[in-house]
C-alpha cells in the first residue's frame, strides 16, 4: 500500500520496459521452435524478393522479352535456373512471379480473415435468427467447391489481380467463418463475458475485447494454412488460364506453360513447383510456431 | 439529508420467474430490500434461495430468455433500474454498480493481460487515453496489494486469491456507489478468504460505498456485514442488524442454519442439519415455504404465506410469533 502514490514518471518507465519485454517474451518463445525459425527465414526471404523484385530484375528486358535463340536451356552459369520455351530467364521470372503469387495470396487471406471473423463472430455471438441467416448464406458458399467458386467469380468479374484476390478470398471465407463462430460459441458462455457485461461493456466491446482475442489461435493456424491454399488456388487458376495472363509471370502460369516441354525440359515445370512447395511449407511452419508463441496458456 | 435520501438502493416487491420447459421456476417472490449509504448488507441462504438472481436483477443481467422480471421496482439514485433503457443501464454497470463474481478462475479473460482488463473499465466508461487508463489500472493494482509490474501478466500466472484481488480492482475501478459481491470468497481457501475480506472491508470504507455481500457462510456475514437478510425460496424471511439476527434469532430457518454450524466448544455433539430439502421452486407450497421442514409449524403455516413484520428487535416472516409467548427452542 505504501507504493500507492508512486511517481507517474517511474510508472511510465516501468510500463515501457514491460511492453518491450512482452514482445520479447513472445519472440523468445517463438525462437525456441527451430522449425518455426527456418519457416520464418524462408518466408522473409521470399517477402524481400517480392518487395525488391523491381530492383533485382528489369521487367521489360529480363522478364517478358522473348529471346528465341536461347529457348529451353538447362540451368547453367548464365541462366541459373535455365530458360523457358520462349527463351526467358526462369530465375528472373520466378523472382517477379513471387511478387504476384505472394501478393495475391496474402491479400486474399487478409480479406478472408477480416470478413470471416466478422461473420463468424457476429453469428456466434448473437445466435438465433442472426446466426441462422448468416450461417445458411455461409453454407451456400461453402457448398460450392472452392476452385469452382473461384473460377466462377474470376470469370464473372473478369481477369485482374483485384478480382483474383476477391475470388480466392470469397471461396475461403466460409471455412474461416465457421471456425470463428465455433470458438466464439464456446467462449461466449464463460463467466468473464458476463463479467464484461457487468462492467458495462456493450456487444461490440465484448466481441472485440473478449471474444476475438480468444479466437486468435485458430485464426492464425487457419490463416497460415489459407495462405498456402491461396497460393495453390492462384497457381491453379493461372494454370487453367483464367488467372494471371501471360506474359506476366506467375508461378501457376509458368508451371502451366512448361507442360508442353515436360519431356525435354522438365526444369521449366519443376522449378515453380518446388517454389510453391517451399513457400507453403515455410508458411505452415511459421504459423505453427506463431500460434504456440502467442498462446499465453502455453507459457513457461 | 433525510433518511430517505441516504438510501442507495431500494428494491420493492421484486418478482422474477424463469420460464423453462419443465415449468415456471419462481426464483424471487416479492423481495424488498433497502440499503443505506455506506452500509454492508449480507444476503444469506442456501443454494437456490434466489441470492444470485437478486444480484443479477440489480445489474439487470437476468438471462432473458428464460428469465422474466414479473413485477417490482429497483430504485437506484432516483431511477427505476427496471425501466431504464439498455444504454443507460450499461452506463451504470461497472461505474455506479459493480459486481464481483464467485469464481475468479473463470471470470477473468485468459488471453488478455490483467492490466488491460482493468484498463478496459476506464475505456468503457471514461474518455481517457490508453496510456492514462493503463496508469489508472496500475494504481488500482497497487491499491489491492499487487505490484503494478505484474500488470502485464496473464490471469493464469496469478493465484486464486490474487485473481480475486484483480476482480476487486476491476469492480472498484470507477469508484462505484454499490458493490455486489456474489460469494467472492467461496473459491478461496480460508487464509486467503480472510485476506480478501479484510481488503474489501478496508476499501469499502476508504472509497465510501455500500455493499451487498452474498454468501452462505455465516462467519463472513459476522465479520463483514452491518445488516443481514436471510433468504429462503425467493423471499426474505428474516432481516435485521447482524447483532440482532445472531443473538436473537427469530426465524426457525435461521436457527436451523446456526445449528448446522460446527461448534468449537462441544466437539462430541453431532451437527443438527435442517431436515429435508428446499422445496422445488417450480411447485412452491401454498403456505410458508419452510413449513414442511419446520419443527414449529402448525396448520396455519401450510395455508398462508406470512408477511415480514417487525417483531421485537428486528423483522421476521413467521406465523409462530402470533402465538402468545412463542420462543424458539434456542441454539446449543
Amino acid at each position: 500500500m505504501a507504493q500507492l502514490y508512486v511517481q507517474t514518471d517511474n510508472e511510465t518507465v516501468l510500463q515501457k520496459r514491460k511492453r518491450i519485454s512482452k514482445a520479447a517474451e513472445t519472440w523468445i518463445r517463438f525462437s525456441k521452435s527451430k522449425s518455426a525459425i527456418v519457416g520464418m527465414i524462408v518466408f522473409c526471404l521470399l517477402l524481400l524478393v517480392a518487395l525488391f523484385a523491381g530492383i533485382l530484375v528489369d521487367y521489360e528486358e529480363d522478364v517478358i522479352m522473348v529471346n528465341l535463340p536461347e529457348r529451353l536451356k538447362a540451368p547453367s552459369a548464365e541462366y541459373p535456373l535455365g530458360t523457358d520455351g520462349l527463351g526467358r530467364d526462369i530465375l528472373a521470372r520466378m523472382i517477379y512471379g513471387t511478387r504476384i503469387s505472394l501478393g495475391i495470396a496474402l491479400a486474399s487471406v487478409v480479406f478472408q480473415v477480416i470478413v470471416g471473423t466478422l461473420i463468424g463472430a457476429t453469428a456466434g455471438f448473437y445466435g438465433g435468427k442472426v446466426d441462422n441467416v448468416l450461417m445458411r448464406i455461409n453454407d451456400v458458399f461453402a457448398a460450392i467447391p472452392n476452385l469452382l467458386m473461384a473460377i466462377t467469380i474470376a470469370t464473372a468479374l473478369g481477369h485482374s489481380i483485384i478480382n483474383m484476390i476477391i475470388a480466392i478470398g470469397i471461396s475461403g471465407t466460409p471455412a474461416l467463418a465457421r471456425i470463428v463462430r465455433a470458438t466464439v460459441m464456446t467462449v461466449k458462455n464463460q463467466e468473464f463475458v458476463e463479467a464484461g457485461r457487468a462492467l458495462g461493456g456493450n456487444d461490440k466491446q465484448i466481441i472485440i475485447f473478449h471474444l476475438i482475442p480468444n479466437c486468435i489461435a485458430p485464426i492464425i493456424v487457419q490463416g497460415t494454412l489459407r495462405i498456402a491454399a491461396a497460393i495453390l488456388a492462384t497457381s491453379s487458376l493461372s494454370f487453367l488460364g483464367i488467372g494471371i495472363k501471360p506474359p506476366t509471370p506467375e508461378w501457376g502460369n509458368m508451371l502451366s506453360a512448361g507442360r508442353e516441354f515436360l519431356r525435354n525440359a522438365p526444369h521449366i515445370t519443376v522449378i515453380p513447383g518446388i517454389f510453391i512447395i517451399i513457400t507453403i511449407l515455410s508458411i505452415n511452419l511459421m504459423g505453427d510456431g506463431l500460434r504456440d508463441a502467442l498462446d499465453p496458456k502455453l507459457k513457461r | 439529508m433525510t433518511a430517505k435520501n441516504d438510501l442507495v438502493l431500494d428494491i420493492s416487491d421484486l418478482v422474477v420467474h424463469y420460464e423453462t420447459m419443465e415449468g415456471t421456476v419462481k426464483a424471487l417472490n416479492g423481495v424488498n430490500m433497502k440499503i443505506e449509504h455506506g452500509r454492508t448488507l449480507g444476503l444469506v441462504g442456501e443454494t437456490g434461495a434466489g441470492k444470485t438472481t437478486t444480484a443479477l436483477s440489480i445489474m439487470r443481467l437476468i438471462p432473458d430468455p428464460p428469465g422474466i422480471i414479473k413485477s417490482g421496482k429497483i430504485m437506484f439514485e432516483g431511477n427505476d433500474i427496471l425501466k431504464l433503457p439498455e444504454s443507460k443501464i450499461r452506463e451504470l454497470r461497472g461505474s455506479k454498480i459493480s459486481m464481483i463474481f464467485q469464481d475468479p478462475m473463470t471470470s477473468l479473460n485468459p488471453v488478455i493481460t490483467v492490466g488491460e482488463q482493468i484498463a478496459e473499465v476506464y475505456r468503457v466508461h471514461e474518455t481517457i487515453s490508453i496510456k492514462q487508463a493503463e496508469e489508472k489500472a496500475n494504481e488500482m493494482l497497487e491499491l489491492v496489494g499487487i505490484p503494478s509490474q505484474r500488470s502485464c501478466e496473464y490471469p493464469h500466472q496469478f493465484s486464486g486469491g490474487m485473481r480475486q484481488r484483480v476482480m476487486i480492482a476491476i469492480a472498484l475501478a470507477c469508484n462505484p456507489k454499490l458493490l455486489i459481491a456474489d460469494e467472492p470468497t467461496t473459491a478461496l481457501d480460508v487464509t486467503i478468504q480472510s485476506q480478501v475480506l479484510d481488503l474489501m472491508k478496508e476499501l469499502i470504507k476508504k472509497l465510501d460505498m455500500s455493499m451487498i455481500m452474498i454468501t452462505h457462510d455465516l462467519g463472513i456475514v459476522a465479520e463483514v456485514c452491518d445488516e443481514v437478510m436471510v433468504m429462503y425460496a425467493g423471499r426474505i424471511i428474516e432481516q435485521g442488524s447482524v447483532r440482532n439476527v445472531f443473538k436473537n434469532t427469530l426465524h426457525p430457518y435461521t436457527e436451523g442454519l446456526f445449528n448446522s454450524l460446527p461448534s468449537i466448544h462441544n466437539e462430541k455433539e453431532r451437527l443438527k442439519p435442517i431436515p429435508g430439502l428446499m422445496p422445488d421452486p417450480i411447485e412452491l407450497p401454498l403456505g410458508c415455504a419452510f413449513a414442511p421442514r419446520c419443527s414449529y409449524a402448525d396448520e396455519r403455516c401450510n395455508k398462508g404465506i406470512p408477511e415480514i413484520r417487525n417483531y421485537d428487535t428486528h423483522s421476521v416472516a413467521c406465523y409462530a410469533y402470533d402465538r402468545p409467548g412463542f420462543k424458539l427452542r434456542g441454539r446449543n
